[in-house]
């Protein structure tokens, strides 16, 4: 890589991975996962970088490698330390629904979700992408995406009950 | 509870103190990528880049230093690579005074650059400087490459004329080098040498010419559209293997095959696969080889699940099942016959070149390779790739 791309690719880690960070995060559940995806996310967009050009093209292409890399991860994984059960965590304690117990209750039922789910409903309601741009970064149709949202969230429901207040089924704004 | 999941899952992650990415890790590995994409990268170079204008204007250069006339035939039955100065062939090794930043065979010796585009003969009487070549956007960057025929005495590469870039060839068996002119800006594109003939893109005249370089005659092969979207791969005998619809700076997802631009088979590869362009016609044209890019799913991103070295019948596609070590990262170098091929192989903790025998796919080690030359970027595969980047 010549100097110019290496030097705007550091500029780009610097800025972005963070953010790439908490998102693999969310997604597997486990810190020093996160960083070995993100780390082997960003030396493929290194390679990639001279075509990707800009840096909104990057960041899309780097969580695209992340989540395709975790899913592999999870298919690979006999994932029996977090399988999916239908039993909820410990509900928190009465008296202690602040916000730090509601945060701490919440992850834990979403680590109770299928992976997929959980890639899911991470890209739509952490990154904020819509379902089309979801469907692309899971290389997976919309159709896929609304279904594992759904089946995510109604799950996610029933595991915390109706007191916590979850976003609505879609919020895409729709024009004619 | 009235935080948003939203909010509830950016708290969560806030919450966690991530280390940094590694970007010492990141560029090594890297590094190790771009060796593995320039080992294929090298065997590019059946493609080449040569143009000659309709009154394609041979010049002779004149020679600054005595020419190697040399007519004994080289060995060509053993593997062949370089690293540093020293070109490595069969069970001789020739040192040539000069890094070896791009090497191609002959029947009577090799071709080679160093790292100042100075382009080299190398016979048996000796090393002489013979051009300088200069680097041609490809693919959105820049190669220097030479092209050759294996069989015969000619190499070529693109260089600087009177007043533009012109395809040079130089004859080992005369000592002379000719410059074929394309009356334009446009760099040529120089696509392959088969049997004196030399077979490149000129944009000027928006066309793909198949020129005898004896007589500077040429043969349009293709024009308008079909020309700027042609590509040719390899050409063997008079077989050419080409794509009609190649997509700048991607694989190929099929290829085809015959004797005319009009009147070839197409084979397409199997989905979630494409291959690398350095397709490679065996010198009688009755096999091809590449190195097949298998994907964990569609393949635009790079997400490539094996890499396989594939030989084919030209005519019926049908697959060879080659005999390599597995696990391992083999890629196909060159023909040293009809029946014989080169391959780089690269396993744990081994690099080799192996020969394969084809119809039966038998393979054998022919050399181990020291581990000086699969580290940074000084192992040299005589296809003619610039390792120089």
């Amino acid at each position: 890589m010549v100097a110019q791309n290496w030097e705007s690719f550091v500029e780009f880690v610097a800025a972005r991975s963070s953010a790439l960070q908490r998102a693999a995060y969310l997604m597997v559940g486990d810190v020093g996962l996160a960083q070995d995806l993100v780390q082997e996310a960003l030396v493929k967009t290194c390679g990639a970088w001279p075509r990707l050009r800009d840096p909104g093209a990057a960041e899309a292409y780097t969580r695209k490698v992340i989540t395709t890399t975790a899913m592999a991860w999870f298919r690979r994984r006999a994932w029996s330390a977090e399988r999916a059960s239908d039993r909820p965590p410990d509900t928190p304690a009465p008296g202690h629904a602040d916000g730090v117990t509601d945060r701490a209750w919440l992850w834990q039922c979403l680590l109770q979700l299928p992976p997929r789910q959980r890639v899911a409903i991470v890209l739509r309601y952490y990154e904020d992408l819509t379902e089309a741009q979801t469907a692309e970064t899971m290389n997976c149709a919309v159709g896929t995406v609304k279904s594992q949202v759904s089946a995510g969230l109604a799950k996610l429901r029933a595991l915390v009950g109706d007191e916590l207040l979850l976003p609505p089924e879609s919020h895409e704004v729709v024009t004619s | 509870m009235t935080e948003s999941l939203k909010s509830l899952l950016e708290q969560q992650a806030a919450a966690v103190a991530f280390k940094p990415p590694d970007l010492d890790a990141i560029a090594r590995d890297n590094h190790r990528r771009v060796l593995r994409r320039r080992a294929v990268t090298a065997l590019a170079c059946a493609a080449a880049v040569a143009v000659v204008a309709g009154t394609a204007v041979v010049l002779l250069a004149p020679a600054k230093r005595p020419p190697d006339v040399l007519a004994e035939p080289r060995a060509t039955d053993g593997v062949t690579w370089a690293v540093g100065s020293t070109i490595h062939d069969g069970d001789r090794t020739i040192e040539v005074g000069h890094p070896v930043r791009a090497l191609v065979p002959t029947s009577v010796g090799f071709v080679t650059i160093d790292g100042g585009n100075n382009v080299f003969s190398v016979t048996n009487r000796g090393v002489t400087q013979i051009g300088q070549a200069v680097a041609v956007p490809s693919d959105g960057t820049e190669y220097v490459r030479l092209f050759s025929d294996p069989r015969g005495t000619l190499a070529g590469w693109i260089g600087v004329g009177p007043s533009s870039l012109v395809m040079q060839v130089h004859d080992q068996a005369t000592g002379q080098t000719r410059s074929y002119e394309i009356g334009g800006a446009a760099p040529p594109v120089f696509f392959a040498i088969d049997d004196r003939t030399a077979y490149w893109r000129n944009a000027p005249r928006d066309g793909v010419f198949a020129v005898d370089l004896d007589t500077g005659a040429e043969r349009q092969l293709a024009s308008g559209d079909q020309a700027r979207n042609l590509e040719i791969w390899s050409v063997e005998n008079g077989v050419l293997v080409f794509s009609r619809d190649r997509q700048p700076r991607g694989n190929l997802t099929s290829i085809r095959v015959g004797r005319s631009i009009d009147d070839a088979r197409e084979f397409t590869f199997s989905e979630n696969a494409e291959a690398s362009h350095a397709v490679r016609l065996s010198p009688g044209g009755a096999w091809l080889t590449y190195l097949l890019y298998e994907f964990n799913g569609p393949p635009q991103h790079d997400d490539v699940r094996a890499f396989l070295a594939q030989v084919r019948d030209a005519d019926t596609g049908d697959l060879i099942r080659l005999q390599l070590p597995q696990p391992s990262f083999a890629v196909p170098v060159v023909w040293l016959d009809e029946t014989t091929l080169q391959f780089l192989v690269l396993g744990p903790q081994r690099a080799n070149m192996y020969t394969c025998r084809v119809p039966e796919g038998s393979c054998d080690v022919a050399a181990d390779l020291p581990a000086a030359a699969v580290e940074g970027s000084n192992l040299v595969l005589p296809t003619g790739g610039w390792i120089g980047e």
